[in-house]
């Protein structure tokens, strides 16, 4: 099966090179690559690239099966979104206790071990790392709400 | 393989629940103020629930550690440091031997409490390890801790040993190492607004006059400088009877409010006295019992009635919340 | 011996003190007979203690149980279908059982315990004021203070400490108008209309008569307290040199 770094590589090889079309099929993976062309994103992955941009006019629409899909977002050569999600099931609280300030805010810095948020389960608060280098751009998930385990709850900016 | 204090902090004593089935000849209960984070504690670290811990009041100790131990720390913010660095609450620690635990200012509620894997090496007196501190009776010989006493540590159980291992395994130049989860401590007075303190009526409230009544349910009161281990002294209003009454002394019960003669209300805590004369208007529910004990003189609380069926429901919830609690932490620790 | 059950139509009061206690209340005024009541409900409770009761504390009039409301639902949900009924609703109505079962009888008979007393001299700074306020003379208040018989009618304010009744009104003298710091345990005294011992060092405004080498407070021993809620107790003079010679054979 293909990882995140295969394809980001093959992304990367097509775009450098001067072919026009591509498209590879592995398994339940698929992907198309169209330079200067209008493609319309079908897949929910460029659906969820919220101001996604990419410099060239090359867009990339690929079938990837759950997680993966998840984990692949498409943007700027230099920056990708990256998705902080929910490693177990649990309440999700963005701050340690009830009156103190969040973990984190939009636009703040993040490093691998910043807290990010508290999962509670059995009356056990759980704290999620960020485990990326970037900045906060969007909090997926409202202050008490019930999560899922794989749930996105934050949306970084990587550096 | 001890605890040895460099400190003793303003009030640092030995207390666990609290000596039960005693008090018919005279013997109070004490055990710790602020129950439910004493429980906390122990949980934590693998003990029993009512395993004896130190509770600490406002101006904790200086601890040198003299073995490897597994820790945990709830009850109030009292800055609890190693190393000048601040160590986590309501977690297990894990800290290294040589160690100096230290406190600092207080942050938030005011008695603090400190469970270690294994527990406190103390006699029991009557069936209890808690300290009763006007009697000398029980916990560290008698008495609140001073310096250079040395606290004997008993050997942690297996099921802590592993947390302490594991945690001691992935410890490197860093002074403690924690966990990533923890509990919560909503029970802890937040600072500003006046508390609000729920209570039952007592058995003489309705002997109370009208203004007196009102008064109770709408003002706040605050925490005077005499509050101690055996009860809370409030300020306000002064609470008067509308009538004189011959009042027959009759044993009390913990978070029991009473009224003297000067009207201003008492809490009754745990080292009240067993039986008392004075006019009863409400009973704390015990629930906020521990809420109670983490507020400090000059802290407002309001009271505001809840019935009996309600004070019961909320105790029996956060009995089961502690079950819970206690098969997380088990979880976790395998 | 009184024969009168104990049912609640009898002029007794049940009370919730609290989620985890109950008064029950046998009388509006201290007398031996209304003692005898709490006194046999407190046998019966030593004898037949029920699941989730952890204590009882008897006092002049009244006891309180305390209960533990987890254990009390947990046995009596089983059994109940209807309803969700209060761990006091439950504990109110195994009390009442007990009461239908007892009467005044089950008080037994009052154990009677002699304390030795050594008046006066250096032991009793006081004796002298309880005198002179009552126009007596120092022997007389020790004839009439040992010929007493007191009822033992609850044990609080310090361990061991006996709240005790019967004291004749002649020698009844007010508290000290500054109370002294700190008392030596064994100081018997006087305070009004009471009298009691001292178990334990203590700071207190009574009139000190005497003192008694017993210890009425025992920590390592089973019971604890020397004297019990239903005890009679008679004090009985003794001299310095026997007060030495108890306190020898004590160590």
């Amino acid at each position: 099966m293909l990882t995140i770094d295969d394809i980001r590589e093959i992304i990367k090889l097509v775009d450098q090179s001067s072919i026009q079309q591509f498209q590879l099929e592995q398994g339940a993976t698929k992907i198309s690559i169209g330079k200067n062309a209008v493609v319309t994103p079908a897949q929910p992955i460029l659906d969820e690239v919220h101001g996604a941009k990419t410099n060239k006019e090359a867009a990339v629409t690929a079938t990837v099966p759950g997680r993966l899909a998840e984990e692949l977002v498409v943007a700027d050569k230099q920056e990708e979104l990256y998705k902080i999600t929910a490693p177990m099931v649990g309440t999700f609280y963005a701050a340690p206790e009830p009156g103190a300030a969040a973990f984190v805010k939009i636009g703040e810095k993040i490093t691998l071990n910043t807290v990010v948020c508290v999962l509670e389960v059995m009356k056990l608060f759980n704290e999620v790392e960020a485990q990326v280098n970037g900045e906060i751009v969007e909090i997926l998930v409202k202050d008490g709400e019930f999560v899922e385990y794989g749930q996105p709850l934050f949306l970084v900016k990587i550096r | 393989m001890s605890i040895k204090v460099l400190r003793p902090g303003l009030l640092t004593s030995i207390q666990d629940l609290g000596r039960y089935g005693y008090q018919k000849h005279g013997v109070i209960v004490s055990g710790a103020m602020d129950s439910y984070s004493l429980r906390m504690a122990n949980l934590l670290v693998g003990n029993k629930e009512d395993q004896a811990v130190l509770e600490i009041t406002l101006v904790g100790p200086a601890l040198l550690i003299e073995k490897d131990i597994l820790l945990a720390i709830t009850g109030g913010d009292l800055s609890p440091t190693v190393g000048g660095k601040p160590i986590p609450m309501y977690r297990p620690v894990f800290l290294k031997k040589g160690c100096i635990l230290q406190f600092g200012a207080r942050k938030s509620g005011c008695r603090s409490y400190l469970a270690i894997a294994g527990g406190y090496n103390i006699s029991e007196v009557m069936r209890s390890a808690s300290t009763y501190l006007r009697a000398g009776l029980g916990g560290f010989e008698g008495r609140a801790l001073q310096v250079d006493d040395v606290l004997q540590l008993k050997d942690p159980q297996e099921k802590n040993a592993s947390l302490l291992r594991q945690l001691a395994s992935s410890s490197s130049a860093s002074s403690y190492v924690s966990t990533k989860w923890f509990l919560g401590r909503s029970h802890i007075p937040q600072e500003g607004e006046p508390v609000k303190i729920r209570v039952m009526r007592g058995r003489q409230f309705e002997q109370f006059s009208g203004d007196s009544k009102d008064a109770f349910w709408n003002c706040p009161f605050q925490v005077s400088s005499q509050s101690d281990r055996m009860g809370y002294r409030l300020s306000g209003t002064a609470l008067k009877l509308a009538e004189p009454l011959e009042m027959i002394s009759e044993a009390v019960s913990l978070g029991t409010v009473q009224v003297p003669p000067d009207g201003n209300p008492i809490i009754l805590l745990a080292d009240r006295q067993t039986v008392g004369g004075y006019p009863k208007i409400a009973q704390v529910a015990l629930v906020d019992v521990a809420v109670v004990a983490q507020l400090k003189p000059g802290s407002k609380i309001c009271f505001q009635e809840i019935s009996l069926r309600e004070a019961e429901r909320l105790y029996l919830i956060r009995e089961q919340e502690i079950q819970t609690l206690q098969r997380a932490i088990r979880l976790k620790m395998q | 011996m009184n024969q009168t059950p104990l049912s609640v139509n009898a002029g007794i009061e049940m009370l919730p003190v609290g989620e985890s206690a109950i008064v029950i209340e046998f009388g509006k005024t201290i007398s031996p007979a209304i003692h005898q009541k709490v006194r046999a409900l407190a046998r019966y409770l030593d004898s037949y203690p029920f699941p989730g009761m952890v204590e009882y504390v008897a006092a002049y009039t009244s006891i309180t149980v305390f209960y533990d409301p987890v254990i009390i639902k947990n046995r009596n949900d089983n059994q109940e279908k209807a309803g969700n009924r209060l761990s006091y609703t439950i504990v109110s109505g195994l009390i009442e059982e007990c009461m239908s079962k007892l009467d005044d009888s089950f008080a037994g008979q009052a154990r009677i315990v002699e304390i030795p007393v050594c008046y006066g001299g250096d032991f009793g700074p006081d004796i002298e004021y309880v005198a002179e306020y009552n126009k007596l003379t120092v022997s007389e208040v020790i004839e009439i203070h040992s010929s007493g018989q007191y009822l033992v009618y609850m044990i609080g304010f310090a361990p061991g400490f006996p709240y005790v009744g019967g004291m004749s009104e002649r020698i009844s003298t007010p508290r000290r108008q500054s109370p002294r710091m700190s008392i030596p345990a064994g100081t018997v005294g006087i305070a009004g209309m009471q009298t009691g011992v001292y178990p334990i060092v203590t700071p207190g405004g009574w009139q000190l008569i005497g003192r008694t080498p017993l210890a009425l407070f025992r920590p390592n021993e089973y019971p604890p307290s020397l004297l019990q809620s239903g005890d009679i107790v008679r004090f009985c003079p003794i001299s310095y040199k026997e007060f030495m010679d108890y306190k020898g054979e004590g160590q």
